[in-house]
């Protein structure tokens, strides 16, 4: 291989993440000017790929590997990959003080939350998750790695191994790559934040990849996905909401999935953008009453369902 | 962006992402299927632009490339006969990790493994994490060229270790993982 294509190669690809659009251009130029510029790229694109295998192994595999003569697919965590071991796996699912316990039958198991109710799920590989109150998420039992979130917010701490864990939402993948994040599915967004290390987002096609205090928000209705960063993302599961330029219909959303508190808004308001941080105390009328304040707009009970309207002034 | 924002630029650079893949695959076949599949997820995902569009679907055409290279290279490993070298019975793998036999791990760890303290770690940074050479920099407490020219001796190190890998009749090493990812 040439000395300088490959030179040339690995300059390209070490900038490629921050490529602009005219710059891909240049590396189209660049691809098409030499046979031999195609061969060191697509060496590197193969260096590459074998970085990212080699590199998200288990430290412990690693070591075995290195160390052991024996093959490195007779470790556990090699065993894992294989389809006998998902229902080793389904059957082996624990229940830590409190939190739910998953039955064993490799059905589909789709967990559904009453407004209000966090339920935390506990893997038997050490993932967790918090699944928000007013949420439905599914899990293959075959293969707990992979789930979909149908409806709602969950937070994922998901033990890294081998095989990757996925998460499907809104028609997107998010694919972990060792991680606390959080993913948020409304009729009308689709939100990822990463808390602590970093996810792949449609890791099948651009495969962004997001580091912590990175947010992906994808607008269902217009076809837009905004990457942006989060200095201190707020912890909804500590009662922590944040806003910005969010119609007050998914506020309100918002607000019920955690408290449980059934709002309802007047013609009008469901439209209006809100911006801002509101903490929630668990006492339903407080919450709903400091909402309604925020806006400016007045409530009331109807049996069961908080009622804001008025024309209050916008924030 | 209205709804067709990533369509129109996608249309509108056509030939651009084509040339890309093209050059990438070497045949335009690929080429196309590609190039179909590309307009199948921005039409069907509803895949939107983020800040530079078309980058955006040039890192898209370009992993999809890889993979469509990987694919290339197992069906040729396989009918070049390297059967020896594949795990057996129980070993097994999954279909994903078909090309890296356990000896193939075993050697690529030790790659891996015998890499400098820092070196290990940018390419952790650059590879897994997504980092910014930059951020990197900071990081590491090394100025950005000075990283540059890390990740770009630890890519050696692989580029060399696949080629010897080749050289020795194994299949190519670094095509068992699913994806090529460009951080970002």
């Amino acid at each position: 291989m040439a000395e300088a294509a490959l030179e040339q190669a690995l300059a390209w690809h070490l900038r490629m993440p921050e490529l602009t659009g005219s710059e891909w251009a240049e590396f189209v130029d660049w691809l098409e000017s030499r046979d031999s510029h195609r061969a060191a790229y697509d060496a590197v694109a193969a260096a590459d790929r074998l970085a990212g295998e080699g590199l998200a192994r288990p430290a412990a595999t690693m070591r075995a590997a290195a160390t052991a003569a024996g093959p490195v697919a007779a470790s556990p965590l090699r065993r894992l990959a294989r389809p006998v071991w998902g229902a080793l796996v389904a059957a082996s699912l624990v229940a830590v003080a409190g939190w739910a316990m998953w039955p064993v039958p490799s059905d589909p198991r789709v967990e559904r939350t009453a407004p209000g109710t966090v339920k935390q799920l506990a893997f038997a590989d050490g993932t967790r998750v918090d699944l928000n109150g007013g949420s439905v998420l599914s899990v293959d039992q075959a293969n707990p790695r992979e789930a979909r979130l149908d409806e709602g917010e969950a937070r994922f701490s998901v033990r890294h191994h081998t095989q990757p864990f996925t998460v499907q939402a809104g028609g997107f993948v998010i694919q972990d790559l060792g991680t606390v994040f959080d993913v948020q599915l409304t009729p009308r967004t689709l939100q990822v934040v990463v808390r602590e290390g970093s996810v792949s987002f449609d890791p099948a096609g651009v495969a962004l990849v997001l580091a912590a205090g990175e947010r992906v928000v994808v607008d269902r209705d217009r076809n837009l996905v905004v990457r942006d960063k989060v200095d201190r993302p707020a912890d909804w599961l500590a009662g922590d909401l944040a806003f910005q330029n969010a119609p007050l219909a998914d506020v309100a959303r918002a607000i019920g999935r955690r408290s449980g508190a059934n709002i309802s808004l007047s013609e009008g308001l469901s439209e209006r953008p809100f911006t801002g941080n509101i903490h929630l105390t668990g006492k339903e009328d407080a919450d709903v009453a400091h909402f309604a304040g925020l806006i400016g707009a007045g409530w009331h009970r109807e049996g069961g369902v908080w009622v804001i309207t008025g024309a209050g002034t916008a924030p | 962006m209205s709804e067709s924002g990533i369509s129109a630029v996608f249309l509108a650079n056509r030939a651009l992402v084509r040339r890309l893949l093209l050059a990438r695959t070497g045949n335009a076949a690929d080429a196309e299927d590609i190039g179909q599949e590309m307009w199948l997820r921005i039409e069907q995902a509803r895949m939107g632009p983020v800040a530079d569009p078309l980058a955006y679907l040039m890192r898209m055409a370009s992993n999809l490339a890889a993979d469509r290279q990987t694919a290339t290279r197992r069906r040729l490993a396989r009918e070049g006969g390297w059967l020896s070298l594949q795990p057996k019975g129980d070993e097994q793998p999954d279909p994903e990790r078909q090309m890296l036999s356990a000896e193939e791990w075993a050697r690529l760890d030790a790659l891996l493994g015998s890499m400098p303290e820092p070196m290990h770690r940018a390419l952790r940074m650059f590879r897994l994490e997504g980092m910014r050479q930059r951020a990197i920099a900071e990081e590491l407490g090394m100025s950005v060229s000075g990283v540059e020219k890390l990740l770009a001796r630890a890519y050696r190190r692989l580029v060399d270790f696949r080629n010897d890998s080749m050289a020795a009749g194994a299949p190519p090493a670094g095509e068992a993982d699913g994806r090529s990812t460009f951080n970002g």
